[in-house]
């Protein structure tokens, strides 16, 4: 049900007055979906900020060490007179990009004094003593992308591969599991079987137009259920190096996401459409993230991503801003 | 919370990060140059990414250069899972022939010597400075090499 008949139906229950209704709706007309915006910039930040790390990264054997370490602090020192500077202004974008990079530049110099003074150690020493280091940033961050970066990364440090040593000791038959034999048939039917019920429990829905808990709660677990299995498909391919199939992978979980997002316009849903919106823009981002080959290549292929994630991301803003429109004003 | 304290905060990881590396500089330059010898010990993960992984061959390493004359083992390389993981650092541009060359060392194809040159302090944890190929620096022998 739209906004607009929503209040229609509250005005004439006497539980809002007219000139409330009319308030609310100029709010909402006003209103920016500014998580859907800083959430998705903060993807495109993290592409082209790494993008041009690693162009840089491509060619500096040509510098000598102490050039590149005090480049390096000195960038950094850079960065953090940025996110001091921007202190007194809460809520400002500009200081979010300067945590991101402060927090990114942590691993770059821990990487680079690696390299320079050939340190050992695994990905959990490395990601604990980044992790550690960068908890100012992160904890001063509004970023949710930024804050879930930095438990997923901690987590990982702290879990690392002995976790799983100590499951797979404890459940050895999940060494027999062959995943790759049944996993992709039985996903490709579990995706089509959900796609097709989702499908007819919308069109349901819509005739019907009446709350049932059964119909709701079935809908919600074929939605969450084809999800997860248009994604594992995609996963599934993404760090392999497949070709074709990886490439029908990932054209099926975008047109998944695309078909998902038609039907948010449809349904005049700005909210389905921006959690849709944002899952495709993650989706690409991990494309690229999964495409690791030559330093240069890689760097040059953030940067074009981060660029067509930015028009992604305007098209889509300008869509939402169009659903938005129409779920207030239409009736 | 105050502007300070924050700034503090802020410049907090920068100061632990250049204390790090300042340390691990001193600690380079303090140790005196010792010479080891290394093999490969994992065909899949010889060079992986832009770092050869390697173990010390304690067999060929001339142990007289050390204290007591016994090789300190403990004090080269960390322990992994699957023993005591070293790493060397190469260039992106080098990195496949570094590889195609340690492969030839691994599979014995050719009489080659490779070696790292190690900054080392008794009780410290020995670092890493460069590779020797045949005696000579990594570099130098990449460019005396017949281009194929």
């Amino acid at each position: 049900m739209s906004l607009a008949r929503k209040l229609q139906k509250w005005v004439e229950n006497d539980l809002i007055t007219a000139e409330q209704s009319a308030n609310i709706k100029e709010y909402e007309k006003s209103h920016n979906g500014s998580l859907f915006l800083k959430l998705s910039f903060s993807i495109v930040g993290i592409l082209i900020g790494w993008g041009i790390c690693l162009i840089i990264a491509a060619n500096w054997d040509a510098l000598p060490n102490i050039l590149r370490i005090v480049g390096a602090f000195s960038l950094f020192a850079l960065f953090i007179g940025g996110a001091y500077c921007q202190l007194k202004r809460p809520n400002s974008r500009l200081q979010e990009m300067f945590l991101l990079l402060c927090f990114l530049m942590i691993a770059g110099i821990i990487g680079l004094v690696g390299q320079t003074f050939n340190l050992e150690g695994g990905w959990h020493s490395f990601v604990l003593l980044w992790t550690v280091l960068g908890l100012p940033y992160v904890f001063c961050s509004r970023s949710i992308v930024l804050n879930a970066v930095w438990i997923c990364l901690f987590l990982s440090g702290i879990i690392d591969g002995s976790f799983i040593n100590w499951l797979l000791r404890i459940f050895p038959w999940l060494k027999d599991l062959d995943f790759e034999k049944y996993a992709i048939p039985i996903t490709l039917c579990v995706t089509t079987f959900y796609t097709v019920l989702d499908y007819a429990a919308q069109k349901i829905d819509r005739y019907v137009n009446k709350y049932t808990v059964l119909a709701t709660s079935f809908s919600s677990l074929c939605l969450i259920s084809a999800y997860w299995a248009v994604f594992f498909c995609g996963f599934f391919y993404m760090d392999t190096k497949h070709g074709i199939l990886t490439a029908i992978a990932h054209i099926l979980v975008l047109a998944y996401l695309a078909f998902r997002m038609s039907l948010a316009v449809r349904a005049q849903d700005a909210n389905a459409f921006k959690r849709n919106a944002f899952a495709a823009e993650l989706y690409i981002f991990l494309i690229f993230m999964s495409c690791f080959g030559n330093l240069l290549t890689t760097g040059v292929g953030f940067v074009i991503g981060g660029l067509l994630l930015w028009g992604l991301i305007e098209i889509l803003r300008k869509t939402s801003k169009y659903i938005k429109g129409m779920e207030i004003f239409n009736d | 919370m105050t502007k300070k304290f924050w700034g503090g905060l802020f410049f907090l990881p920068l100061v632990c990060l250049v204390i790090w590396t300042i340390f691990l500089a001193v600690q380079q330059k303090r140790g005196s140059e010792v010479k080891v010898a290394i093999q490969g010990y994992d065909p899949r993960d010889l060079l992986s990414g832009h770092y050869i992984q390697y173990q010390i061959d304690w067999d060929k390493t001339d142990c007289t250069q050390f204290v007591d004359n016994v090789c300190p083992k403990e004090d080269f390389c960390t322990d992994a899972r699957w023993g005591r993981e070293c790493r060397f650092y190469v260039p992106e541009k080098s990195a496949s022939e570094l590889d195609k060359l340690f492969r030839k060392f691994r599979s014995g194809d050719e009489n080659m010597l490779f070696e790292v040159v190690y900054s080392y302090r008794a009780k410290h944890q020995a670092m890493a400075k460069t590779l020797l190929i045949n005696g000579k620096e990594w570099r130098q022998f990449l460019l005396s090499m017949p281009q194929q």
